[in-house]
């Protein structure tokens, strides 16, 4: 409330308008009272003087001639016509005069003829002897006045006028000039005549009225003199500020300090308009030259994210899309792209029947450089005759590099040729961070040796090649820098000790578990944080499949013919029949057979499908072939929701209930049902047996 | 697989081409189940299939006992093969009414 009176200049002018209204209003009352009592006085002095004439002029002078017998009457007549609460004479012995019968009589005797009555009213009045105003007037011979306040209020005023004995009138009182009586009146002041009180309310209204004009008068008055003029400036410099109406002036209306107020206003506006188109001006020119740097900068922009988006584009179609299937050997990898495009690149490609070619290389730099090196390295590669002698192939990248690129663009590079029966690699390795081979038999890690520097900075370079055997059950892994070299927040490097502590653990399912393993670490080190340089990996288990530590004695002596692996996902089931009919074919089944056997083992895969795997297509599926001394053997694995004896007991067969019937089928085609036993990975293998042909041999 | 659908005689015919197995087989179901609910007698051609699997013999089933429940008739048309196979392992041939070719069925 404070605070918006403070705010408020209206509020303050209402404010002393309606202050200066109570005073105005305190001030009439004030006077009002005073003129009442005035008019009270002048009313008192009025009766009394007229009380006062009416003795000495008119009662006396009829008394002193001898007239005293109409006195009844007159003073009746008269109490009538004043406002007088009560009049009457009274002797000095306290008794009122004319009112006791033998005065009459004397008064009849003496005046003769005429005759003297007594007033009615007489009997009723009466004046105590020890009033002590009637003994003061009697003594004095003087008028007395006195004022008292009545039981109601009321202000009464007695009056008490001494009759003084005149030596004409010697019939009756003698000659002396004492006290015969007094002339006793009395009246209130209230009796002011209504005309008089009308009067006084009256001109109470008008005056009321008049001050409530006045001061709607004054309050209109500085409403437009000082706050309509303040706040129309202040709405107008508000609008001005808020909608850069600059161009608007303040309307002059009068000559006093507001209109010179608003003048100042206007000069300043229009200072401030001036200033303020030289702004916008300015603005404007800025912002056209922003807009065309912007454009610039954006179209540049434009082409160097083309340039990237197709660099990498270009590096993803360089990457091998699928991995060899090869029965004994597993290869997974990955590739960890970073911000930038890096120059990783690897493939894996089968030779021929004896050769797996396993590569890996890490060009200089990043962006389209980079992509660009790749592709000169992935073309080199696939095209030339030198693939089976890793040095010599390296040599020839290096020379052309060397002649053909930068002498900063080079690649750090493993190149190995495995002979996937013997299980022996050659290999080169030039600058790149060491593959390592972690042997089961041996229980150890195995650094590979460099073979020589980096490839293409300069032709002189020299690079050897260097053989070593993989032996059943070894896992190789190959890497770039960007793995090992990771950082954490602390700057501190994901290293090689944290990569081999990963890939000695025993507990994984296959190779592609590994490298999920792999990246797991990796992003709790580095905190999920963006990568500083891309990173390429490749698994190669050698004689190692996924669930072979879990094979019996006799399975590992067993010749596995094929292993089909792919997604537990129904579109899977047709290329898992196609190659099973190949092996069938091999086995020399009949026709006939081979038909049943692929529908059994579809109706197997089917149940992992849809009861292990509950139709997530989250999975895998991989179907052993072994080839035994009389039986075909096929093993169904996968890692779904364990099986037990219960799920392979052939229920009696229900044509209604069509689910079944896979298992019925099974049973019917094949020599044996097995569910070998669970072990602590869960992997659920049902083996099935049919006996071979005896074409086959 | 694939399908076509055609009209022989009194019968709806479905022309079943490939392979009827889990991926697909649900495809074969409403296939036929549309073909029944027009109110006519269906065949189904197995010239050109060459694999069925249990959830396909499943699919038939529901079917025939479908147009059993409609009185209509549901015919098996041309099985060869594994497909024929599979309907002998299951004795649905004993179930189903077989007809070598549409020759056969016009004889009929």
């Amino acid at each position: 409330m404070i605070t918006s009176i403070k705010k408020s200049l209206q509020i303050k002018v209402t404010l002393c308008v309606l202050i200066l209204a109570l005073l105005g209003l305190a001030y009439l009352a004030y006077i009002f009272n005073q003129l009442e009592d005035k008019m009270v006085h002048q009313f008192e002095d009025e009766q009394v003087s007229f009380v006062e004439h009416f003795v000495t002029k008119t009662l006396q002078p009829v008394m002193l001639s001898g007239s005293a017998t109409i006195m009844p009457s007159l003073l009746e007549s008269y109490r009538n016509f004043s406002s007088l609460d009560e009049i009457k004479i009274l002797r000095i012995n306290g008794k009122e005069a004319f009112t006791d019968q033998s005065t009459i009589q004397d008064v009849n005797t003496r005046l003769g003829s005429k005759k003297f009555t007594r007033a009615t009213i007489a009997d009723n009045y009466s004046l105590s002897e020890d009033n002590p105003l009637l003994i003061q007037a009697i003594s004095t011979g003087k008028k007395i006045v006195s004022k008292s306040t009545l039981d109601n209020g009321k202000q009464q005023i007695q009056m008490i006028i001494p009759f003084l004995n005149k030596p004409q009138c010697q019939v009756c009182h003698g000659s002396d000039h004492k006290v015969r009586g007094v002339m006793f009146s009395s009246f209130s002041s209230n009796q002011i005549s209504d005309s008089r009180q009308g009067n006084i309310n009256d001109f109470m209204q008008y005056s009321a009225l008049v001050l409530v004009l006045l001061v709607l008068g004054l309050f209109a008055f500085f409403q437009n003199i000082v706050v309509g003029p303040l706040t129309s400036i202040v709405k107008q410099v508000r609008k001005l500020v808020a909608k850069d109406h600059y161009h608007r002036r303040f309307e002059i209306k009068s000559q006093d300090e507001i209109g010179t107020l608003a003048e100042v206003f206007n000069n300043f506006i229009a200072e401030a308009e001036e200033y303020r188109t030289e702004q916008l001006l300015e603005k404007e020119r800025l912002e056209v030259a922003v807009k065309e740097k912007t454009r610039e900068l954006q179209q540049k922009n434009d082409f160097i994210e083309q340039d990237m988006e197709i660099a990498a584009k270009v590096q993803e179609k360089l990457l091998p899309e699928t991995l060899p299937q090869i029965p004994n050997i597993e290869f997974s990898a990955s590739y960890i792209p970073c911000l930038s495009i890096g120059g990783d690149f690897y493939d894996v490609f089968e030779i021929d029947d004896e050769y797996i070619g396993l590569f890996m290389s890490d060009a200089a730099g990043h962006g389209s450089s980079a992509a660009l090196i790749v592709s000169i390295v992935k073309t080199l590669l696939q095209s030339h005759d030198d693939i089976i002698y890793p040095a010599k192939l390296v040599k020839h990248l290096n020379d052309f590099m060397a002649l053909n690129t930068p002498a900063f663009s080079y690649v750090t590079l493993f190149y190995g040729l495995l002979n996937k029966n013997t299980g022996v690699m050659c290999y080169t390795l030039a600058g790149h961070p060491s593959p390592v081979i972690i042997s089961t038999q041996k229980g150890r890690a195995i650094k590979l040796e460099s073979t020589g520097g980096l490839v293409g900075s300069f032709d002189f370079n020299e690079f050897e090649q260097q053989e070593i055997a993989l032996e059943k059950g070894d896992r190789l892994f190959i890497y770039t820098d960007g793995l090992s070299e990771a950082q954490d927040l602390h700057k501190q490097q994901f290293g090689i000790d944290n990569i081999l502590a990963l890939l000695t653990r025993d507990d994984y399912l296959n190779a592609t578990d590994i490298l999920t393993s792999i990246k797991q670490s990796l992003n709790q080190h580095t905190n999920n944080d963006t990568l500083k340089d891309d990173i390429a990996m490749l698994v190669v288990d050698f004689e190692r499949t996924p669930c072979d530590k879990y094979l019996s004695c006799e399975e590992q002596s067993l010749k596995l013919l094929k292993k089909i692996k792919c997604k537990a996902c129904s579109t899977e089931l047709c290329n898992i029949r196609q190659q099973l009919r190949e092996c069938c074919n091999e086995m020399k089944f009949s026709q006939s057979d081979m038909d049943a056997i692929t529908l059994a083992i579809d109706e197997a895969c089917a149940n992992v499908i849809r009861h292990a795997y509950k139709d997530t297509e989250q999975g895998e599926i991989t179907v052993y072939i072994y080839i035994g001394e009389r039986e075909a053997i096929f093993i169904i694995s996968d890692f779904g929701k364990t099986a037990d004896d219960k799920c392979f007991k052939l229920q009696p067969q229900n044509l209604l209930n069509p689910g079944g019937l896979g298992l019925p089928l099974i049973y019917n085609i094949m020599d044996s049902v097995r569910l070998l036993e669970a072990n602590e990975k869960h992997c659920n293998r049902l083996e099935l047996r049919k006996k071979l042909p005896k074409e086959f041999s | 697989m694939s399908y076509q659908k055609s009209q022989f005689k009194q019968f709806q015919v479905l022309h079943l081409t490939g392979e009827v197995d889990l991926s697909n087989s649900a495809k074969m179901r409403g296939c036929l189940l549309e073909l029944l609910d027009t109110g006519k007698n269906v065949l189904i051609d197995f010239t050109n299939l060459i694999y069925l699997d249990s959830s396909g013999i499943a699919t038939l089933i529901e079917a025939l006992s479908l147009a059993k429940e409609k009185q209509l008739e549901l015919a098996i048309v041309g099985a060869n093969g594994a497909p024929l196979q599979v309907l002998e392992l299951t004795r649905l041939n004993q179930v189903f009414t077989l007809y070598d070719n549409f020759d056969e069925v016009d004889s009929e």
